[in-house]
């Protein structure tokens, strides 16, 4: 307690009329009242401001805790007596309120140092200089550094400072501690805390580029930004729920080419055409089907989640359920039943006719044209068989070729592939055969 | 054949975000200029120092995801010796990419690489994009054909130029993801090269008359 005299400071046990030093609160309060008894409202102001003083000394911590457990010695005692008596069956009593008392003071206690924390955390974290002094001058800015110069153990593991181990200051609450103590924070993995909208790189830092770059922080403010981090990670976590989902949605996807595949291979086989054959389409049947199976699945595991009847969650899932099912149903079930191998002779067989039809009718009318042709030149046209050896025709390797490719892409399921090279044995063929004819004629 | 080009762009439901392109590309070239390897790189990342020479056309394909579309190739390596030459035509009729590879350690290779493009110019899809590919550029010590040289020919005949070399793996993939950039990707895009009208020599017309697809 000081008084402002004209130009210098006092201090002590000062009368607050006389401003004599009275050495001791004691002396002080019999001198008040001897000598300035007609001022007892000045004393009891007096009193007021020592017991204050008083409480705010003595209300650290160890209050706090001590109350809790006076609070935790009652209770206990009261259950005590509980048993002692005969308890009926069928009285209960609830002790979530005493459990909220008791855990509500202790999260107030975290959760504003948390903060506190954090709001440093923040300001270190904006606009950190990247040269080191410049860094060292800001962090000292938004926290104020111990001074250092009478500690001469580390607070932490007591181990005693030396040339070898240096003081060191932890950035968030600017308490001293040695290297071996001290924990580092990345400044990536602080600045997603700080601001969650910042995608954290997935790659977790290593250890060396962390103590090199990050903050250097005492356990105890470790622990609580880590707590923290913990708490951010669990809320933005996929539920069981959401990663079903998802698992079901990509199968969905994959199925869809599929369903389109199948319908391009099915029309094809009752087309007649030959690019694919009745055990290829019966292979990518099975696949549609075996997909069906895992949408059914995890449909059935969302919706068998649990969820209070009537809410929204509840709805959802079997809202989710329905339309796998109905997704099930109208597009992967509903596929075009596949011919028989008779049907697909059967039509193979009149395209062939048809195309044999057309191929006489040509050969025919070539036929005409070469008579005419005879006729007007007369028989001297020699035909020049040229006998071209057919086993070292490009064309016949190549074909060969494709066939290989065909069947590899066959066995992998790439219907897409054996389509083009299908389509391109096709042409080489149609290829050949023309050939053939330039060299007949 | 027009049939699987750039059917999934058209799918119903409509469902896949990015766009799916596919292209017909054949690589054409003197034969050992690396036309194999340059697509063993670019599909499978492998090199072999003593590549076997092609028979007749390999077939390949490889997907290359763009910004906004995912372009597949299917490739046609086709063999460089000249007996399979009766070959090409098949394979660059209908694509909308080439890729002419010559030697830059070989004058005649790049001879034959002109021939090439000229042979596209006339018989190919008018709308195709062709690239000049100066292979082994790793062996730019021995070099026979001048960098600034070929350039000049690219540009004054428009094609895409780059050298490379498939050992080191450098440009390989530059030089498609530089046709996928070029080729025109709108709907049925993909299709615009076989569809669309093409020039065709004597020979040809004889022969689409007997297309029946």
């Amino acid at each position: 307690m000081a008084t402002a005299n004209d130009d210098e400071i006092l201090e002590g046990f000062l009368c607050p009329i006389c401003k004599a030093d009275l050495k001791s609160a004691s002396q002080l309060t019999s001198h008040f009242e001897s000598l300035h008894s007609e001022e007892q409202d000045v004393l009891r102001s007096l009193k007021e401001i020592f017991g204050k003083a008083k409480k705010i000394i003595l209300n650290n911590d160890d209050s706090d805790l001590k109350e809790t457990f006076d609070r935790a010695l009652k209770f206990s005692y009261q259950e005590h007596r509980y048993l002692d008596e005969e308890q009926s069956i069928g009285v209960s009593r609830s002790s979530t309120d005493y459990l909220k008392g008791v855990r509500s003071a202790r999260l107030e206690r975290y959760a504003t140092e948390t903060n506190k924390l954090l709001i440093r955390l923040d300001k270190l974290v904006c606009n950190m200089p990247s040269d080191p002094n410049q860094r060292k001058l800001h962090e000292q800015e938004v926290v104020p550094w111990l001074d250092g110069s009478s500690v001469k153990l580390c607070p932490n593991c007591a181990k005693t400072f030396n040339l070898t181990r240096r003081k060191h200051h932890c950035r968030l609450c600017g308490s001293i501690l040695c290297h071996d103590c001290s924990l580092f924070l990345d400044i990536n993995v602080a600045r997603a805390i700080v601001d969650p909208s910042v995608a954290q790189t997935s790659n977790p830092p290593d250890h060396e580029t962390s103590e090199k770059n990050g903050l250097r922080l005492c356990e105890h403010c470790y622990n609580l930004i880590e707590l923290r981090k913990q708490v951010q990670e669990s809320r933005n976590a996929k539920t069981v729920l959401v990663t079903a989902y998802e698992q079901m949605r990509s199968l969905m996807d994959k199925a869809r080419p599929d369903v389109v595949m199948y319908e391009k291979m099915c029309q094809s086989l009752f087309d007649g055409e030959t690019t694919y054959n009745l055990t290829d389409v019966n292979k990518m049947r099975g696949r549609i089907g075996k997909l069906a199976e895992g949408i059914d699945l995890l449909s059935k595991q969302i919706i068998a989640f649990p969820a209070e009847p009537g809410t929204r969650q509840a709805r959802l899932q079997t809202a989710i359920r329905q339309a796998a099912a109905h997704y099930i149903k109208e597009d992967l079930l509903s596929l075009r039943k596949l011919p028989t191998e008779a049907q697909i002779e059967e039509v193979r067989r009149q395209r062939y006719e048809r195309a044999e039809k057309q191929i006489q009718m040509e050969r025919e009318r070539m036929e005409r044209q070469r008579d005419r042709m005879e006729e007007m030149a007369g028989p001297s046209v020699s035909r020049v068989e040229s006998n071209q050896d057919d086993d070292d025709n490009p064309l016949l390797e190549q074909m060969n070729i494709i066939r290989e490719y065909i069947k590899e892409a066959r066995k992998e399921m790439k219907f897409e592939e054996v389509a083009i090279l299908e389509t391109n044995l096709k042409e080489l063929k149609k290829e050949y055969q023309l050939q053939k004819l330039c060299n007949k004629s | 054949m027009a049939t699987n080009r750039s059917g999934a762009a058209q799918r119903p439901n409509g469902a896949p975000q990015t766009k799916v392109c596919q292209f017909k590309l054949v690589l054409l070239g003197e034969s050992a200029v690396g036309k194999s390897s340059l697509v063993l790189r670019f599909v499978k990342g492998q090199f072999h120092e003593y590549q076997e020479s092609t028979i007749g056309a390999a077939f390949l394909t490889q997907t290359v995801c763009l910004d906004d579309t995912t372009v597949k190739f299917e490739i046609w390596d086709t063999a460089g010796q000249e007996r399979y030459h009766s070959l090409a035509p098949m394979y660059y009729r209908g694509a909308q990419a080439a890729i002419v590879v010559y030697d830059i350690t070989n004058q005649d290779t790049f001879g034959r690489a002109k021939n090439w493009v000229k042979e596209l110019q006339r018989q190919a899809s008018p709308s195709i994009v062709i690239a000049l590919a100066g292979n082994k550029s790793d062996l730019a010590a021995k070099r026979m054909v001048e960098f600034e040289e070929a350039q000049a020919y690219a540009d004054e005949n428009g094609l895409l130029f780059m050298e490379t070399s498939a050992k080191t793996a450098m440009n390989v993939n530059d030089i498609f993801l530089a046709i996928a950039n070029k080729l025109p990707k709108s709907e049925g895009g993909g299709s615009a090269g076989a569809g669309g009208a093409r020039r065709l020599g004597d020979a040809e017309q004889a022969r689409s008359s007997s297309c029946c697809k």
